[in-house]
């Protein structure tokens, strides 16, 4: 090396060096379980700026060992530099949760870079830094408290700074199988993300990339023995955060399970061995059943009694997602979770003459796919209910019986004692749902309005679970209907025409009372949104006051909602009328068309989305047709 | 906040006897014969969960509390056993589901807990759960991490009027006000000693040895048939007792070597609950009760139980300075260097404690600890301040209060909090809470003010209390400038700064926003005004320097704003809409107002509202009748509106006063009428036309 060389390598290094340690001094923060984290450090300051961010992640590693002879181990390494306090808000005080029964916990790493040196110390882990706790949930739930949530407490936090975590949770035998989703790109931008997975060469194990994730062979890693993925310099996930944010960013499915069968197995082994109801519970149920009229109505009653007898306990059931508790010790206990109560509910149905079996439905929209057999994407288990001729799904953590396909509309579900593998509802040629009001007006005389009104609508707008029930639910249905479209309108008669579980058509009266004049003393009438019409089945993470989003929308379906209202009224006692007038765009069409004759003002509004994944660069026209439809003028009528 | 009150309770051997008799009482005693016509046998568990009634007598409650009964038997070195025997009874469906699971809290620092039997009561029978499978686990926890421990019992099934009996003994104290275990859900015995397992009394000495405190309250969440609280002191031991808040019955007795009082209730009903109350203990039933000799007493053992925890190692010294060096105040008054520090303590010392074992409650951690840890409880971040503002030449004191209640008279450990005393040279002292100023441009959070506080000093002090704070040291000023165009699109500027409490909800708007979330964050501020929002984009003083208040800009735009209606344009005060909408911005208008209140409404801190916003005008319009509010001017808030036409400019201005933090229930009524108005002002339509009128 010639002295030039020497000069310039001297110089790299220095500078390195500098941009390595920054303000904290002249120490390094070495190697750390294979990591270089000044290396890491230094391409974080080279990729990202801090000061746009409340956190980078410089690494985020998830390893997972499936261990001979079975059991599982997932070690957790994550380095992030943080300067802001919702960075760390986020990150100091982390709470990891395990079930003791059947886990143990090891924290390896927890230590904090600033002012050039580790805090508490490089290698020692502060006693008093690692705390076990009990969810507050199973605090009311003693067969659940075998579950910790162990906080790992960070020492000398200041801002900015690194944090380090190493912890491991090592699951003992028992399952058949595991599988796992991990979502490469993160809440903070990183600089690297990597997904580890060891498997004993008897195991066969599947994978499937999406959203840009390389798979190992691609990458070039042994296959056999363990499976890399890594991701370098990713931005964060995008905003707001959506349901499932697997279906955009980068990510990866892994399983042991063969197939889809095996999974079947390993539920409903355990699902129908506990899903047997004692003979003190049959007999306590057998009486109020007897008193319903109807299978619907026993349906109905089943729920209720779960309500009555158990509270539901909300934490995650997947703790125990092999390993329901028998349905008489649920009962005895008086609480549950989901999957508990899920298995107390399918033996009170199925003692009550009805099928009841486990479904799996997708936590959002379009949630998963069936190469990558798993149950990683799907929520809380759920109860599919049927007969013949009854068919309604149980949510048993929130304690709901929905009748009709409202509760899985959008979703991917799965029934593993009767589907071969998940699929999709509405299958994706489906038609758009469709929400049709008409309502006429006229003066009553005394300064108020009677009317007519008819409702039709199916698919996921269908009302049928709002209107089954023996007890007035079909009146209380139409009237919040009537109501949401003209605040203050009583429903004095109604009639179905239609009553299928998806597509409900009804006819109906109402009246409406004289309106008191505005600040500006004019009299006046607002076409409201209609109730369980469009607004209500769009995603939560819509918010029209967004201008711009960087996650897309994941819409449940293709839909179109119509408002057609009717008023008797002479031309010239109205002072204001919506215009006509039509947007259309790639995300759909909004239109209100506005027609004058023989005495009737007819206004019609139309709103019609086309459905699918909406990305972000396509969320300002969406934006503009929802904006369209909710804006005051194009909805209200003044008369003198 | 973190807890810093030990509650010392005991058990009376003496009164075994009746308790054991009162427990041994059965159904045959009813039957005896000798009981004279018109008089009832004595109660005991089967009669007292017979005669309890059923659902129909007690609406609206799943269960109710039968019988609570605990005795308290202090011995002279302040460590108490408590003998705690509770009857509940379930009345609904409902209640066999909610009481299916025994619960205690406690710490095992400082109490002992032992479950001594629970029955079922059943059809006239006692039918046993075995409390040898009691779970003692990890508590959970939040923010406070001591380690604290729960023990839990699973029952069987329960049927309804079902009585649960529950007999448990304590030794030792807890801190108040950390968990929510306590005495009212811990059952009795009757005087009976530990057993075997239990550690030894050492263990549980008070932090103020030989003394002993409590604060009973007389109401819960459900009905309670009987409650009695009985405390039995050394004869050598005087108390300090007074009831709150309503009647009790009263008694005091004394055998040769000890005192015994009682305090009980009878059919009291379920504490009232209303949205945004005072603590429970400021308004229902209660018995506040010490042994301290007074305020200056408890004063001056909490300065001796600190004294050694505030050193100002080197490294705290180094840090001192390097603070003071950087805020440029090195050799500034004492009040800039303290102002200095406590921004520095409250942004850098985190709230999450971890423990240090033996010693936690009213001892302090020791401050180099914290310094290495930067994070604690409100203690550790008090502590850390005054070591820093010693090592700076100050004279520093911890000081214990009560965040968001009264303490009264009586000098039992009312506390919930620690703070920093700086004492002046004339000898008063000024008030320091770093827990509560984080992103807060004041020394002492006003969300704090007429809060009572005791300074621990080696004199003693008595009882002090903060100022009153009035409205205009917690201003929130508003002026938003706009234009509007022919189509009706708005674009402006709104700009808001405050000062006292409201300097502390701006910064956090900003600090506690993700940084990427900060245009949608300001964009749902807007959504009250309009979706349409677009175009926003955002200058604010930067929330970590507090050399100044915080004050927020935000510059947008909002296509089609107005409404064309008529012939005209139709549209709201969008100033308006963003404050009454927001609960930083004004806090007493945003959630529901009942019509009327039985208890205060606790707001925690005044406010002042001075708002002007100026639309310009599109080319030829004016306002129809621009309107005016009511003018509400009551005791305890006020609130007027304006607009009017100024060429083309339309003015609105608000003025609101919220003039106390805590609303009585007399005062309401005009409290509800200034809030009303404002929300009726905020629901105003301004019309403009062209030439106008």
């Amino acid at each position: 090396m010639n002295y030039r060389n020497i000069i310039r390598t001297a110089i790299v290094i220095a500078i390195l060096s500098l941009a390595a340690t920054g303000g904290y001094g002249a120490e390094t923060m070495g190697i750390s379980r294979g990591h270089d984290l000044d290396a890491l450090w230094s391409q974080a300051q080279k990729e990202f700026d801090l000061s746009a961010h409340d956190a980078i992640l410089l690494l985020e590693s998830r390893h997972e060992t499936i261990l001979e002879g079975g059991g599982l181990r997932t070690v957790v390494h994550r380095v992030v530099w943080i300067g802001t306090s919702p960075g760390l808000r986020d990150h100091a005080d982390l709470r990891i949760p395990w079930n003791s029964a059947v886990s143990t916990f090891k924290v390896h790493i927890l230590r904090t870079w600033r002012d050039g040196r580790w805090w508490p110390d490089e290698s020692k882990v502060s006693p008093t830094a690692v705390v076990e706790t009990l969810p507050g949930a199973a605090a009311a739930a003693d067969d659940y408290t075998t579950m910790r949530e162990t906080m790992l407490l960070h020492d000398g936090v200041e801002l900015p700074c690194i944090m380090e975590t190493a912890y491991e949770i090592e699951e003992q035998p028992g399952r058949a199988g595991y599988d796992g989703f991990f979502v490469m790109q993160r809440r903070d931008p990183a600089v690297l993300v990597e997904l580890k997975i060891n498997v004993p060469e008897e195991i066969s194990l599947q994978l499937k990339g999406y959203n840009g994730a390389l798979l190992p062979d691609e990458a070039g890693d042994d296959k056999k023995a363990i499976h890399i993925v890594t991701m370098e310099n990713l931005e964060r996930l995008g905003s707001p955060r959506i349901a499932d944010p697997a279906t955009y960013a980068p990510g990866v499915a892994w399983s042991t399970w063969g197939s889809w069968a095996e999974i079947n197995d390993a539920v409903m082994s355990s699902f129908d061995e506990t899903a047997v109801l004692g003979p003190e519970l049959a007999d306590l149920i057998k009486e109020p059943l007897k008193q319903e009229p109807s299978e619907a109505a026993r349906a109905r009653k089943v729920a209720d009694l779960v309500n009555e007898y158990t509270r539901s306990i909300h934490y995650d059931s997947r703790f125990w997602r092999f390993s329901p508790r028998p349905a008489s010790r649920t009962y005895e206990t008086a609480y549950g979770h989901a999957l508990d109560r899920a298995v107390l509910a399918a033996a009170m149905f199925r003692a009550a003459g009805f099928k009841a079996e486990p479904v799996y439905v997708s936590s959002g929209p379009s949630g998963t796919d069936n190469d990558i057999p798993g149950l990683s994407r799907f929520g809380e288990i759920r109860i599919c209910v049927h007969t013949e001729t009854f068919r309604a799904i149980y949510d048993p953590a929130e304690g709901i019986l929905s009748e009709g396909p409202r509760a899985i509309y959008g979703r991917t579900a799965w029934k593993p004692a009767s589907d071969d593998a998940p699929w999709s509802y509405p299958p994706l040629d489906a038609a758009a749902s469709s929400y049709d009001i008409t309502l006429t007006l006229e003066p009553d005389g005394n300064g108020g309005w009677k009317g007519t009104g008819y409702i039709d609508a199916d698919g996921i707008f269908c009302p049928y679970a709002d209107m089954a029930g023996l007890e007035g639910e079909m009146k209380a249905a139409i009237s919040r209907i009537a109501n949401s479209v003209f605040a203050g309108a009583e429903v004095t008669g109604y009639n179905p025409e239609v009553f299928e579980k998806t597509h409900v058509a009804a006819g109906f009266g109402f009246t409406l009372k004289e309106s008191k004049p505005d600040d500006h003393d004019r009299k006046g009438l607002t076409i409201g949104n209609p109730h369980g019409g469009v607004a209500e089945v769009l995603p939560d993470d819509i918010h029209t006051y967004h201008a711009h989003r960087t996650s897309p929308v994941i819409l449940p379906g293709a839909m179109s909602q119509t408002v057609r209202v009717r008023i008797k009224a002479c031309k010239k006692s109205i002072l204001h009328l919506p215009e006509a007038r039509t947007i259309q765009n790639e995300a759909g069409k909004f239109a209100i068309s506005v027609e004058m004759q023989d005495g009737w003002v007819t206004i019609e509004r139309k709103l019609t989305i086309i459905g699918g994944k909406v990305e972000p660069e396509n969320w300002p026209h969406l934006r503009a047709l929802l904006l369209e439809a909710n804006d005051t003028a194009g909805r209200t009528i003044l008369m003198e | 906040m973190s807890a810093i009150r030990p509650i010392g309770r005991l058990s009376l051997i003496v009164v075994l006897t009746l308790i054991t008799g009162i427990l041994c009482i059965s159904a045959v005693m009813a039957d005896e014969p000798g009981v004279p016509p018109g008089e009832k046998p004595p109660a005991d568990v089967f009669s007292r969960v017979k005669d309890a009634g059923t659902a129909d007598e007690h609406e609206g409650a799943d269960h109710l509390v039968v019988f609570d009964y605990a005795m308290n038997h202090m011995k002279p070195s302040g460590v108490t056993y408590v003998d705690s025997y509770i009857i509940y009874k379930v009345l609904t469906a409902a209640g066999c589901r909610d009481r299916s699971v025994l619960r205690w809290n406690f710490d095992p620092q400082s109490s002992y807990v032992e479950v001594r039997e629970v029955n079922i009561i059943r059809d006239g029978k006692k039918i046993p759960v075995d409390v040898s499978k009691v779970h003692d686990l990890p508590a959970p926890q939040r923010a406070i991490y001591w380690n604290d421990r729960i023990k839990t019992l699973q029952l069987p099934r329960l049927e309804i009027n079902d009585g649960i009996e529950i007999t448990v003994f304590r030794k030792g104290f807890t801190y108040a006000l950390l968990n929510g275990g306590s005495s009212s859900t811990s059952p009795s015995g009757a005087g009976q000693e530990p057993s075997a397992q239990a550690p030894d009394d050492d263990r549980y000495i008070p932090p103020m040895p030989g003394e002993y405190f409590d604060i009973v309250l007389f109401a819960g969440s459900e009905p309670i048939i009987e409650k009695k609280y009985v405390l039995s002191l050394p004869a050598d031991k005087r108390l300090h007792s007074e009831i709150y808040n309503g009647p009790l019955y009263s008694a005091t007795t004394y055998t040769g070597d000890r005192t015994e009082y009682s305090w009980w209730g009878l059919d009291l009903p379920p504490a009232k609950r209303e949205a945004r109350q005072p603590a429970q203990s400021d308004f229902t039933a209660k018995v506040v009760m010490a042994t301290a000799e007074s305020w200056e007493a408890k004063s001056r053992w909490f300065f001796d139980v600190n004294r050694d925890q505030f050193e100002v190692t080197p490294e705290i010294q180094e840090k001192v300075d390097e603070i003071l060096r950087d805020a440029g105040v090195s050799k500034a008054s004492e009040e800039k260097k303290a102002k200095a520090l406590i921004h520095w303590v409250a942004q850098n010392i985190r709230y999450s404690g971890q423990t240090m074992g033996e010693g936690e409650g009213f001892t302090l951690h020791p401050a180099p600890m914290i310094l290495e840890q930067r994070s604690g409880v409100c203690k550790d971040i008090a502590g850390m301040l005054i070591a820093m503002m010693r090592g700076a030449g100050l004279d520093s004191y911890a000081a214990m209060t009560m965040a968001g209640s009264r303490i009264d008279l009586v000098p039992a450990d009312q506390f919930n909090h620690c703070v920093c005393a700086l004492k002046k040279e004339d000898g008063t002292f000024e008030m320091y809470d770093p827990t509560w100023v984080p992103y807060n441009n004041s020394i002492w959070s006003l969300l704090e003010a007429e809060q009572h506080y005791l300074v621990g000093t080696p004199e003693g002090e008595f009882l002090s209390r903060i100022d009153y704070s009035p409205p205009e040291e917690s201003p929130l000023i508003i002026t938003h400038n706009a234009k509007m165009s022919d189509d009706g699109t708005l674009e402006g500027t709104l700009r808001m700064s405050g000062s006292g409490a409201l300097d502390g909800r701006l910064r956090r708007m900003v600090a506690n926003t993700r940084r990427a979330e900060v245009a949608h964050t300001v964009a749902q501020l807007f959504a009250h005004v309009s979706d349409r929002v677009e175009g926003i984009s955002i200058k604010h003083h930067t929330p970590e320097d507090f050399s100044k208040d915080m004050w927020i800009e935000i510059k947008y735009r909002i296509p089609r704003y107005a409404s064309p209606i008529a012939d005209g344009f139709e549209f709201q005060s969008p100033m308006m809409q963003i404050v009454l909408n927001d609960g930083n911005l004004f806090r007493a208008a945003t959630g529901r107002l009942e019509k009327e209140r039985k208890t205060d409404v606790f707001l925690y801190y005044t406010q002042l509202i001075e708002g002007t916003e100026k639309i310009r005008l599109p080319k030829g319009f004016k306002a129809v009748d621009p309107p005016s509010s009511k003018k509400i001017d009551e005791t305890y808030a006020a609130f007027k509106g304006t607009s009017e036409m100024d060429g083309r400019v339309l003015k609105i201005t608000q003025h609101a006063e919220i003039r106390r933090r805590q609303i009585p229930p007399d005062g309401y009524g005009g409290f509800k009428a200034a809030v009303d108005e404002a929300k009726e002002w905020g629901g105003k339509s301004y019309r403009i036309e062209k030439g106008g009128k």
